[in-house]
């Protein structure tokens, strides 16, 4: 009965919501620690300021910021972990932190830097404790299972002690786990931390592949560019709690950059000097430079180059989407 | 309820797997355990050598106290196996995560998730123990004497659980409560003497703020008809208030939780 109304409401609804965390400040030293032990300084850090934005049904969308930006803990308000300071947010239209049944069953969270698979025991036995949690019929356990560890590559693991299983392959067994459920939306931050550029690139297939077919709701954090260029057509970029950007990852690059980078290889020695009157020079040998020029002027920097200087090989780049997020960031700060 | 049995049922599996896993650990523990047992015995039989009763005790019950208790403490360990003790750990990690976005009872997964069965083969070797002392001193117990001391056993296993609860909980407020658990052991042994030997006031502490006899003295005190057959339902609407009480403060605790960082 509700469900058309749910088609067309976004299916994350974050209405200006703020988390402060309280700690205490302690001196270093002997005195300070006894002064603590009677008196300490109570103070308040703001983790997640007054941000507001929504997701539609099967996006993907990247969720990005430095070190203590307030990503995680805004997922951890979404997931229902952590009860907000002040602000409304809706998933799949329940309250998260009222942490209803109905609610858990319908979403998933993986966190890299966390594990829910037992240590000691092959991952199957995780799956199977999954399988009574979320109350999964024995038949779609099977064919989701069976589903996954193909897609995933991890039929012969299944019945290995997680301990002895390589980070890449814990991070696929974390996420069958997730999935077993079916999940509508899933919540992954930085599931790619600390993985080889291979495992990196099977996790980033294998989301792409599943948000595809399933048209699962994705939310990503990750440090990770490349994570975030191959998946997220979208982002939202946070820092220091606030939102400070929330749109397409194209028209991201197109506001903050107005320059691409020209790499160039020379067959011969070329001068810094004859270099110079063509752009920005961002790197410098003998005979290898990168230039930055203008958007607008590449091509035509580029055609110069060509006839004028004695060019192996030239390619014309985007800049990296790190510089971009970085310059964000510094101009922001 | 199926749902809760079959998570249940799963842990338990996965304790009998992880048994497996280390098999040595397991067959160590029970041998360290079975002595452990002997010394308990052999610290009664001296103090016995020198005097007949203790506050009106004879020997054969005292030795019955001492493995009931032993028996509530193990089947403690088997059931909650340690993890009500991970609580501080898990709040201060940030492992308690996960189990908030399960739908499931939060405290029946965090309190029973690790189901440790090596205790299983100690309580057996207990249950031998008390079959051995109930045949060696001929204690006379009819059937529903027997009745309403395995139902205060289950009482007092659930008050040691509340018990434990209650001071772990406490660690969403102060968060490194290190000694907690320590403390609990101590002021738990408690419960494997006559209570009487105490002074009044510890008595009644130790029926009521801190119910130690729940973990020993007071079925052994029916069993031997010391305590009347009817102040079970006082046991029983203790365990019942106590249980409450935990659980209310484990919810009421768990709005405070702040995680960890990533």
């Amino acid at each position: 009965m509700y469900l058309p109304i749910l088609c067309l409401m976004p299916i994350i609804n974050v209405n200006h919501l703020s988390k402060t965390y309280e700690y205490y400040k302690k001196q270093a030293g002997l005195w300070n620690s006894v002064k603590s032990l009677f008196h300490r300084e109570k103070l308040f850090t703001v983790a997640v300021n007054n941000i507001s934005f929504s997701i539609e049904t099967g996006e993907m969308v990247g969720f990005l910021g430095p070190n203590g930006a307030g990503k995680t803990t805004t997922l951890k308000m979404l997931s229902g972990i952590l009860y907000p300071t002040s602000g409304e947010a809706s998933v799949l239209g329940y309250t998260p932190w009222k942490r209803q049944k109905e609610f858990q069953k319908q979403f998933a969270i993986v966190m890299g830097q966390k594990n829910q698979l037992w240590w000691d025991l092959p991952a199957m036995e995780s799956f199977i404790l999954n399988k009574e949690i979320y109350e999964v019929p024995d038949a779609q356990f099977k064919k989701t299972l069976d589903e996954l560890a193909v897609l995933l590559d991890i039929t012969e693991i299944l019945d290995v002690q997680v301990r002895k299983l390589s980070l890449g392959q814990r991070m696929k067994c974390e996420l069958v786990a997730a999935l077993l459920h079916s999940p509508k939306v899933l919540f992954l931050d930085e599931p790619t931390i600390g993985l080889d550029v291979v495992s990196q690139n099977n996790i980033r297939e294998f989301l792409k592949k599943y948000n595809r077919e399933k048209h699962v709701t994705i939310v990503l954090t990750s440090h990770y560019m490349e994570d975030v260029e191959a998946l997220c057509e979208r982002v939202i970029i946070i820092n220091y709690g606030a939102l400070m950007y929330d749109g397409g990852l194209v028209e991201l690059l197109n506001r903050y950059i107005d320059h691409k980078l020209l790499e160039v290889t020379f067959t011969e020695k070329v001068s810094a000097d004859q270099l110079k009157k063509l752009g920005k020079i961002k790197e410098r040998t003998p005979q290898r430079v990168v230039l930055e020029v203008p958007k607008s002027n590449a091509k035509h920097v580029a055609a110069s180059m060509l006839t004028q200087l004695p060019v192996d090989d030239i390619l014309i780049n985007e800049v990296p989407i790190d510089d971009v997020i970085r310059k964000i960031f510094q101009e922001k700060r | 309820m199926k749902t809760y049995w079959n998570i249940y049922t799963v842990f338990v599996q996965n304790g009998v797997s992880y048994l497996a896993q280390y098999r040595k650990d397991a067959w160590w523990n029970v041998a360290v355990n079975v002595l452990w047992v002997g010394m308990l015995f052999l610290i009664v039989e001296v103090i016995f050598s020198q005097t007949a009763t203790i506050v009106g005790w004879k020997k054969e019950e005292v030795y019955l106290l001492t493995i009931l208790w032993t028996i509530v403490s193990e089947a403690f360990v088997m059931i909650f196996g340690g993890n009500t003790q991970q609580i501080p750990h898990m709040i201060t990690d940030g492992d308690l995560d996960i189990f908030l976005t399960k739908p499931a009872n939060t405290l029946f997964l965090v309190s029973t998730r690790f189901f440790l069965f090596r205790a299983f083969y100690r309580l057996l070797a207990d249950f031998g123990i008390l079959a051995w002392i109930v045949w060696r001193f001929d204690v006379g117990v009819s059937l529903p004497h027997a009745v309403l001391a395995f139902f205060l056993v289950v009482c007092g296993i659930i008050v040691h659980f509340s018990m434990t609860l209650l001071a772990n909980t406490l660690s969403f407020w102060f968060l490194r409560i290190d000694n907690v658990n320590d403390t609990l052991v101590s002021l738990h042994t408690l419960g494997r003497y006559p209570i009487d030997v105490f002074p009044k006031t510890l008595k009644i502490l130790l029926l009521t703020a801190l119910p130690m006899a729940f973990s020993g003295y007071i079925p052994v005190a029916v069993l031997t008809g010391r305590w009347p057959w009817y102040a079970v339902g006082y046991a029983v609407c203790f365990t019942a208030a106590f249980f409450c009480l935990a659980v209310r403060f484990w919810s009421f605790a768990l709005k405070r939780y702040s995680s960890a960082s990533s």
